[in-house]
C-alpha cells in the first residue's frame, strides 16, 4: 500500500528551475530517500506534500488524499522536519515546543520528554540563539514527538554532531519498526544508502533513478582489483575465460567481474598466482548513480 | 476559526514592542494634556485677546455714542423751534403782565391775556389764549424771582412739549427730550438765538448725560470687565462726539465720519493682517496640540511603527524566516492562521487605543482644570476615530505582509504607504486651516489629499460633528485590506 503518491508533479519557477514530472511512491513502513544536490528539488518537492505549494500539474497523494487540496487533512498524520531551521520569536525552547504541542493538540507528553533525554537538549535556551546542531534537535523533537504515521524529514542530520547522527539513526530504525513510513532527503549517499529501502535521486528538478538499496547491498556481481607481483603471472592469468572489466599492464593489475556463484570457483583458481595485492571494489549507491548517470548520457537520454 | 495556540504565540511574540508603544503613547498624551491644560501656552495670545478686544469695545462704545448722538441732536433740531416759540410767548407773556400789574389793573392776568391775544394771529388765539392763562396761573402762584425766572420757564416749556407728546412715548425718551428742552431754555435765553453748533453741543451733552442709561446693565458690566469705568466711557464718549461734530460741520457725511472715528486697531490694519491675527486670536491650542498634532501625527507615529513591525511578523516575517512551517506543519488551516492574526492585530490595537484612553482620561481628571478645552467625550470620540485610522492602516500593511514572503518587501511597501501617509499629513498640516494663516503655507494643504489620516478628522470631531461617512471609509478599508490579505495568504504558494 502506497502512503506517498507523486504522479508527474511539476512546478516551473522559470529559467529551469523548479521540479518536473516528479513521480514515485513511498510503500507503508518504507523508509525512502530523496538524495540531489543544493538546488537539485528537493525542497521544492517536500514543499508539495506539505501542500505549502500547489503544482502547475501532477498531483500529490497522501493516503490517497490530494495533499495539495487537503493539506490540513493530510497533515494529521503527518510528522515534519522543516530543512531550514527557523523558530517562531518565542523566548525558550520549552515554550516553542508547548506551542506546537498545542497546535498538535498532543496530550502524551512521554515521547517527547524521551526525545528530550536522548539527544540531550537545554530547553531553557532561546530557540533563536541555539548552535545549528541544538535547533536541528529541537526540530527534529517538534517533529517526532506526535508519533506520526508518516515522517517527513527535509535534511534532518545537517549540523548533528557524529554522535548525535548516530542516535537520530538509531531513532529512524526504532521508527522503522514500528511500522512508520519515512520520508528524508539528504545530499549524503551513506546516510541514505545505510537507512534507506529505496532512494531517488534528483537532479536539476527531474528524477533521475530510483534504487533499491539491497540490490546494492547484495549485488549479483562482484568486481576485485588484482595487481599481480610480475608480469609472467598477470599474463597466464588474463588469458584465463573471465570477464575483464578493465586491464592495466603496466601495473600488472586488471579489474575483475564475477557472477556470484562463480566466486569460489574464481577464488580457487586464483590460488595458482603469485598476488601483491586483492581487493573487493564495493559496489555502492554514489557508484550505482553514477553508472546509472553515465549509462543515460551515453545513450543520450536527455537529463 | 482561530487557533489559540497561535494567538499565544503572537502575543508571546509581540508583546514587548506593544508594551513599550502602549506606555510611550499614554505618557505622550497625558503630557501633552498635562501641557496644554497646566502652562499658560497662550499667553501672547491671551495679550493679544485683551488688546484687540479692548480696542473693539472702544470702537464699540464710540460708534454707539455717534449713533445715540445722531437720534438726539435730530430730536434737538425738531424740538428747537417749538421751544423758542414758547419761550418767545412767555417771555412776552410775563413782562406784558408785570407791566400790567405795575399799572394797577385790577384784573392783570385778563388785561393781559387781552393784549396779547390782540397781537397774534387769528388761527392761533385759542391756542395762545390756553397757554398763557396757564402761564399766568402758574407765574402768580410761584412769583419766581428774577433768579429764579429761567428755570421757572424751561420747566413750564418742557412740561407743555412733554404734554404735546404721544402718550405711547416711552419714559427713557420722555427723560430725553426733557433734558434736550431745558438745555435749550437755559442756552436760549441767554443767546436769544442758537446756532447749528450751539445744538449740537446740547445734543452731545445730553448724549454724555444719557448714556449711561441709554446702554444696558450687561453691556456696562462687559465693558466693565475689560477694566473700563464710566469716566473713561464718558471720555470716549466725549472725544468721539466732538470729532464727529467737527467731521460734519466741514462737511463730511454722516456714515464715513463715523466709520472714520470709530476705527478699531484691526480695522486700521490691512485686511490680510487683520484676518491672521483674528486667528491667533481664535486660534484653540487644546484642538491643535491634542488633536491635530497628537492624534493625528504624534500619537499615531508610534502606533504606525507598532502596525508595521507587527504585521510583517505575523505573516511575511515568519514566511522569510520559515518559521511558519512549524504551524503549517501541524492540522492548522491557513484560513485559520489568517484568521488568527488578524484577530491579533485588531484586539492589540483595541486594547492599546483603550489603554491610551484610560491614560487620557485620567490626565484630564488629574489636572482638572475648567478652562481646558478637551473633553473627556472628545478625547473618547478622538480615541475610537484614531483607532479606526489604525484600522485601516493595519489592513494595509496585513495586506503586503499576506502579499509578499520577504519582509523586506512587505515592510518597504506597507511600511512605506504608511510613512507616506504619515509625512504627507505633517506637511498637509503646515498648510491646513488650523495653522494660523501667518504661518500657514497654503500650498502644503495640498498634501492632505494624498493620505488617508485626512479622513479622519480631528477638527470636525473637536467641534462636536462626528464624521460617518469618513470613519466608514476608514473601516471599509480596513476591511477590504484584511479580507484580500486573508485571501491572497490562503491561496498563494509558501517557500517554507
Amino acid at each position: 500500500m502506497n502512503e506517498i503518491i507523486a504522479e508527474k508533479v511539476t512546478k516551473d519557477y522559470g529559467d529551469f528551475r523548479g521540479i518536473f514530472d516528479i513521480e514515485f511512491n513511498v510503500k507503508k513502513g518504507e523508509i525512502f530517500g530523496f538524495i540531489g544536490t543544493n538546488g537539485s528539488g528537493k525542497t521544492t518537492t517536500i514543499r508539495h506534500i506539505m501542500g505549502f505549494s500547489k503544482p502547475n500539474n501532477g498531483v500529490i497523494k497522501v493516503r490517497n488524499i490530494d495533499a495539495t487540496k487537503h493539506s490540513t487533512e493530510v497533515k494529521k498524520w503527518i510528522g515534519y522536519v522543516p530543512g531550514e531551521i527557523a523558530f517562531p520569536d518565542l523566548s525558550t525552547g520549552k515554550s516553542f515546543i508547548k506551542s506546537q504541542a498545542e497546535l498538535l493538540k498532543l496530550k502524551d507528553f512521554e515521547l517527547a520528554n524521551r526525545l528530550i533525554d536522548i539527544f540531550k537538549i537545554d530547553l531553557r535556551a532561546n530557540p533563536r540563539k541555539m548552535s545549528k546542531g541544538m535547533k536541528q534537535k529541537t526540530a527534529i523533537i517538534a517533529g517526532f514527538m506526535n508519533d506520526s504515521d508518516i515522517l517527513i524529514l527535509d535534511e534532518p542530520t545537517t549540523g548533528l554532531d557524529p554522535l548525535m547522527r548516530e542516535e537520530f539513526m538509531k531513532l529512524l530504525e526504532d521508527q522503522r519498526k514500528k511500522g512508520k513510513t519515512i520520508f528524508i532527503s539528504s545530499h549524503l549517499f551513506e546516510e541514505l544508502e545505510y537507512l534507506c529501502d529505496r532512494v531517488a535521486l534528483i537532479k536539476d528538478g527531474r528524477i533521475v533513478s530510483i534504487a533499491n538499496i539491497k540490490d546494492i547491498k547484495h549485488p549479483n556481481e562482484r568486481k576485485y582489483k588484482i595487481e599481480f607481483s610480475d608480469r609472467a603471472n598477470y599474463e597466464s592469468f588474463v588469458k584465463l575465460p573471465f570477464v575483464f572489466d578493465n586491464l592495466r599492464p603496466k601495473q600488472n593489475q586488471v579489474y575483475i567481474v564475477v557472477k556470484r556463484k562463480d566466486v569460489l570457483e574464481f577464488i580457487m583458481k586464483l590460488v595458482e598466482f603469485d598476488l601483491k595485492f586483492m581487493i573487493e571494489v564495493k559496489y555502492n549507491l554514489e557508484k550505482y548513480f553514477k553508472d546509472t548517470f553515465n549509462y543515460k548520457e551515453r545513450v543520450g537520454i536527455e537529463l | 476559526m482561530i487557533s489559540f495556540p497561535l494567538l499565544k504565540q503572537s502575543i508571546k511574540a509581540n508583546k514587548n514592542i506593544w508594551l513599550v508603544i502602549t506606555v510611550a503613547t499614554s505618557l505622550m498624551l497625558a503630557t501633552i494634556i498635562f501641557v496644554t491644560g497646566n502652562i499658560n501656552v497662550g499667553e501672547l495670545r491671551d495679550s493679544f485677546t485683551e488688546t484687540f478686544t479692548k480696542s473693539e469695545i472702544e470702537s464699540q462704545i464710540k460708534i454707539n455714542s455717534i449713533d445715540t448722538f445722531v437720534q438726539i441732536d435730530e430730536l434737538t433740531t425738531t424740538i428747537y423751534p417749538e421751544v423758542k416759540d414758547l419761550y418767545d410767548l412767555s417771555t412776552g407773556a410775563i413782562s406784558t403782565y408785570d407791566a400790567i400789574k405795575a399799572s394797577g389793573s385790577l384784573s392783570p392776568k385778563e388785561d393781559a391775556i387781552a393784549t396779547i391775544v390782540s397781537e397774534t394771529s387769528p388761527e392761533r388765539v385759542e391756542m395762545v389764549t390756553q397757554i398763557v392763562s396757564i402761564l399766568l396761573d402758574q407765574y402768580e402762584l410761584e412769583s419766581p424771582d428774577e433768579e429764579n425766572l429761567v428755570p421757572f420757564k424751561a420747566s413750564f416749556i418742557t412740561n407743555i412739549i412733554l404734554s404735546n407728546l404721544d402718550s405711547e412715548t416711552d419714559e427713557q425718551r420722555q427723560q430725553i427730550i426733557q433734558m434736550i428742552s431745558e438745555s435749550i431754555v437755559h442756552a436760549y435765553s441767554v443767546n436769544n438765538s442758537l446756532s447749528t453748533e450751539e445744538l449740537q453741543l446740547i445734543s452731545s451733552n445730553v448724549v454724555r448725560l444719557s448714556f449711561s442709561f441709554l446702554i444696558d446693565q450687561e453691556t456696562l458690566s462687559f465693558f466693565e470687565e475689560y477694566g473700563f469705568d464710566l469716566e473713561e466711557i464718558d471720555t470716549f464718549v466725549n472725544s468721539s462726539l466732538l470729532q464727529y461734530i467737527a467731521l460734519i460741520n466741514n462737511g463730511i457725511d454722516s456714515e464715513s465720519a463715523k466709520t472714520e472715528i470709530s476705527k478699531s486697531i484691526l480695522s486700521q490694519m490691512p485686511e490680510e493682517v487683520t484676518n491672521s491675527l483674528n486667528e491667533i486670536v481664535d486660534l484653540n491650542i487644546d484642538h491643535l496640540v491634542v488633536g491635530t498634532i497628537f492624534f493625528k501625527i504624534a500619537g499615531l507615529l508610534l502606533p504606525l511603527v507598532y502596525v508595521i513591525v507587527t504585521s510583517n511578523s505575523l505573516l511575511a516575517g515568519q514566511i522569510d524566516s520559515g518559521s511558519m512551517a512549524y504551524v503549517l506543519s501541524t492540522p492548522t488551516k491557513r484560513k485559520v492562521v489568517t484568521f488568527t492574526q488578524i484577530t491579533y492585530m485588531v484586539l492589540s490595537l483595541f486594547v492599546m487605543y483603550f489603554i491610551i484612553l484610560i491614560a487620557g482620561l485620567l490626565t484630564i481628571k488629574i489636572v482638572n482644570d475648567p478652562d481646558l478645552m478637551i473633553t473627556a467625550k472628545d478625547l473618547s470620540v478622538l480615541t475610537v476615530g484614531a483607532f479606526t485610522t489604525m484600522l485601516s492602516i493595519s489592513g494595509i500593511n496585513f495586506l503586503t505582509s499576506a502579499w509578499f514572503n520577504k519582509s523586506k518587501n512587505a515592510t518597504g511597501l506597507g511600511g512605506g504607504i504608511s510613512i507616506f501617509f504619515l509625512v504627507s499629513t505633517i506637511l498637509g498640516l503646515l498648510g491646513s486651516p488650523v495653522i494660523p494663516s501667518a504661518i500657514r503655507i497654503d500650498a502644503l494643504n495640498f498634501f492632505n489629499y494624498f493620505s488617508l489620516i485626512t479622513l479622519y478628522d480631528v477638527i470636525a470631531i473637536l467641534e462636536g460633528a462626528f464624521n460617518y461617512l469618513n470613519m466608514a471609509v476608514l473601516l471599509s478599508i480596513g476591511i477590504t485590506t484584511f479580507t484580500l490579505g486573508h485571501i491572497i495568504f490562503n491561496k498563494k504558494d509558501l517557500p517554507l
